[in-house]
C-alpha cells in the first residue's frame, strides 16, 4: 500500500519508494530498452533510399509529367493556380452579401491568410482552395484563414457551418473550432459549431479526424460527432443510429452522471443499438473499463459476430489486432484509402 | 528551470538534424529512444519492438524536413511510433507471446509473472498503458513522461494514478481467480 510519505514515488520515481511500484519496476525492468540502445544504422542510407524511389517514380511518371506540362501551358489559369496555391484563396458570392474582412465580397475575390469571412442569415459564399478541393460557407458563419501555403491549408470556424471537399492529402486541410480541430483525411464533410463550441461534424466521403487536447477520434464517410464545450470529444455515431441511441450516447458523453444513472443510461444505449452501432462501441472501448466494458464487449460480440480469432477475452485485455478484426467486420475500410475517394470532390 | 532547459536544447538539436546534422539526430535518438521503445511495447510484442524503435527513428529522419515546429517534436514522434504499431498489425498476423499467455497458477516464476503483469498492462485503456509502460518499464518520471511525449503533467500525473490503481485491482483479480 501507498503511504503519504510515498505517494509521489510513482510521480517522481525518486524518493521513499512505494514497494509495490518498486517491484513492479523491478519485475518489468526486463522489458526495458537497453542502454545504451542499439546504434542506428546509415541514415544517409534512408535518405539514398528515398532519393532513389523518388527517382523511379519520377521516371515512371515522364510521360504523364510531359502530358500534365503540355495541357499547363494551353490552360493558362491552371499554371496560376497550380504555381500559387498558397497566396490567396479565390472566394465567390452564392448568396445575399458576404463580406470579407469587413468589406462586401462581392461577386468574387480573395482570401488572405489572416482574413475573415462573414455570411449574415440570407448570405453564402463558396471558398476555393487552390486545386484541392472548395468549402461552401453557410449563412450566419464567420471562418477565419489561419495559414495558406502549399501542402498546409488551415482555417478556423469561429461559428457558423461549412460544408468541404477536398483532394488535399491527409492531414494537410485543417479546420480549427471553438473546441476541437478537425483534420481532413479525405475528403468531405460538414462542419458545424456556436461560439461556445457546440456543434455537429457530419463525415459524407472519407474520414475525418477529431482532436482535442491529446484525445482523437477517426469518423469515416455515413459517421457523426456531437462537438460540446466542456473539454470533451463527443463518441462518433452511424448516422441513422435511432434517437434513443444517440440520445443515450450524448448523455454518456457529455453529462457527469452518478453511477446507478449512468449504468441505466449504458443500458438504454445497447437495447437501441444495431449491428453497425457496434462502431460507437469500438470507440467507446479505447477509454472504458470494468463493468462497462465488459457490458459493451457482450453487447458487441452479440450483434456483430467477430471473425475467427478474436475472443471476448482479447477484447476485454485491449488487444489492438483482434480490436482491428473485429472493426473490419464493420466494413468501414481504412483511411489510409483516402485517395479511392476522388470522385466525391466533383460537384454534386 | 532544468525542463524548459532541457526542451529548448532537443528543440535545438531537431533544428540542426533538420539541417542535417548526423550527430545531433544521434542524440535525440538517444534521448527519446526509451520513450519510443515504452510506446511500442505498449501495443506489439515485446520481440519485435526493438527492430520498430530502429524503423520509427529512420521514418522520423525521413520526414524530418517536414516537421514544421522543432518543439513539437516529442509529440510528432510519439505519433509517429503509434502509427508504425498500427501498421505492424496490418502487416503480421497476430501471434501469441508469452507476455500474451496468462500465468498458470502456482507456477509464478518471476519471467512467467512479469509476463502477466506486461500483459495486464496492455489490457488498460489506451491512455493509461503507455504512461504506465514508460514509467514501471522504461523508468522514466512522470516529469520526464511530460516532456518527452509534450503531454500536459495533469494529464500524465492523472494517467499515472489512476492507471496504477486499475493495475493492482486487475493483477489483485487475477490473483484471486488463481485461487484453486
Amino acid at each position: 500500500m501507498q503511504s503519504p510519505e510515498n505517494q509521489d514515488y510513482l510521480w517522481e520515481a525518486a524518493g521513499p519508494a512505494d514497494a509495490e511500484v518498486a517491484r513492479m519496476e523491478q519485475l518489468l525492468g526486463r522489458y526495458r530498452l537497453g542502454e545504451p540502445p542499439r546504434p542506428l544504422p546509415p541514415l544517409e542510407t534512408a535518405r539514398e533510399w528515398e532519393r532513389f524511389v523518388w527517382s523511379r517514380t519520377f521516371r515512371a511518371a515522364a510521360f504523364a509529367g510531359a502530358l500534365a506540362l503540355l495541357l499547363l501551358w494551353i490552360a493558362p489559369w491552371t499554371i496560376r493556380r497550380v504555381a500559387e496555391p498558397g497566396d490567396a484563396w479565390p472566394a465567390r458570392t452564392l448568396a445575399g452579401a458576404p463580406r470579407i474582412n469587413g468589406h462586401p465580397l462581392g461577386a468574387a475575390g480573395e482570401l488572405h491568410a489572416g482574413g475573415l469571412l462573414e455570411t449574415d442569415r440570407a448570405s453564402q459564399a463558396e471558398v476555393r482552395i487552390g486545386l484541392m478541393g472548395r468549402v461552401t460557407v453557410f449563412p450566419d458563419s464567420l471562418l477565419r484563414v489561419v495559414e495558406m501555403r502549399a501542402g498546409r491549408y488551415r482555417m478556423a470556424l469561429e461559428r457558423g457551418k461549412i460544408s468541404a471537399r477536398t483532394l488535399a492529402p491527409p492531414f494537410t486541410f485543417v479546420v480549427d473550432t471553438p473546441g476541437p480541430t478537425a483534420y481532413d483525411v479525405g475528403c468531405a464533410f460538414t462542419l458545424e459549431t456556436d461560439e461556445s463550441g457546440s456543434g455537429l461534424l457530419r463525415v459524407t466521403s472519407g474520414w475525418v479526424q477529431l482532436e482535442l487536447d491529446d484525445r482523437e477520434v477517426l469518423i469515416p464517410a455515413g459517421a457523426a460527432s456531437l462537438l460540446r464545450p466542456g473539454g470533451n470529444l463527443g463518441t462518433p455515431y452511424i448516422e441513422d443510429a435511432s434517437e434513443s441511441f444517440r440520445s443515450a450516447l450524448a448523455r454518456l458523453d457529455f453529462e457527469q452522471q452518478d453511477p446507478a444513472a449512468r449504468a441505466a443510461t449504458l443500458a438504454d444505449l445497447l437495447a437501441a443499438a444495431r449491428p453497425r452501432d457496434v462502431f460507437s462501441f469500438q470507440e467507446m472501448l479505447r477509454t472504458s473499463s470494468g463493468v462497462e466494458r465488459r457490458r459493451l464487449i457482450d453487447r458487441g460480440l452479440e450483434l456483430l459476430p467477430p471473425p475467427d480469432g478474436v475472443t471476448r477475452a482479447g477484447l476485454l485485455r485491449g488487444d489492438e489486432s483482434m480490436m482491428h478484426a473485429w472493426q473490419q467486420q464493420l466494413g468501414i475500410g481504412e483511411a489510409k484509402r483516402w485517395w479511392v475517394h476522388w470522385r466525391d470532390i466533383l460537384p454534386q | 528551470m532544468q525542463a524548459e532547459a532541457i526542451r529548448s536544447r532537443n528543440a535545438g538539436l531537431v533544428v540542426a538534424a533538420r539541417a542535417g546534422d548526423r550527430g545531433a539526430f544521434d542524440e535525440l535518438y538517444r534521448n527519446y529512444a526509451r520513450m519510443v521503445h515504452g510506446i511500442l511495447l505498449a501495443r506489439v510484442p515485446h520481440d519485435a519492438v526493438e527492430d520498430l524503435v530502429q524503423e520509427v527513428f529512420l521514418q522520423a529522419f525521413r520526414q524530418l524536413p517536414r516537421l514544421r515546429d522543432a518543439p513539437a517534436f516529442g509529440g510528432w514522434l510519439a505519433a509517429v511510433a503509434r502509427n508504425r504499431a498500427r501498421d505492424h498489425f496490418r502487416r503480421v498476423r497476430p501471434s501469441s507471446e508469452l507476455s500474451d499467455v496468462h500465468a498458470a497458477p502456482g507456477n509464478l516464476t518471476a519471467e512467467v509473472e512479469a509476463a502477466a503483469a506486461l500483459s495486464a498492462i496492455r489490457g488498460l485503456p489506451e491512455a493509461y498503458r503507455e504512461t504506465l509502460i514508460l514509467r514501471l518499464v522504461e523508468g522514466m518520471s512522470g516529469p520526464e513522461i511530460a516532456e518527452r511525449t509534450g503531454l500536459a503533467h495533469g494529464s500524465v500525473r492523472v494517467n499515472l494514478h489512476r492507471g496504477m490503481k486499475l493495475l493492482r485491482e486487475r493483477l489483485k483479480g487475477r490473483s484471486t481467480h488463481a485461487e484453486p
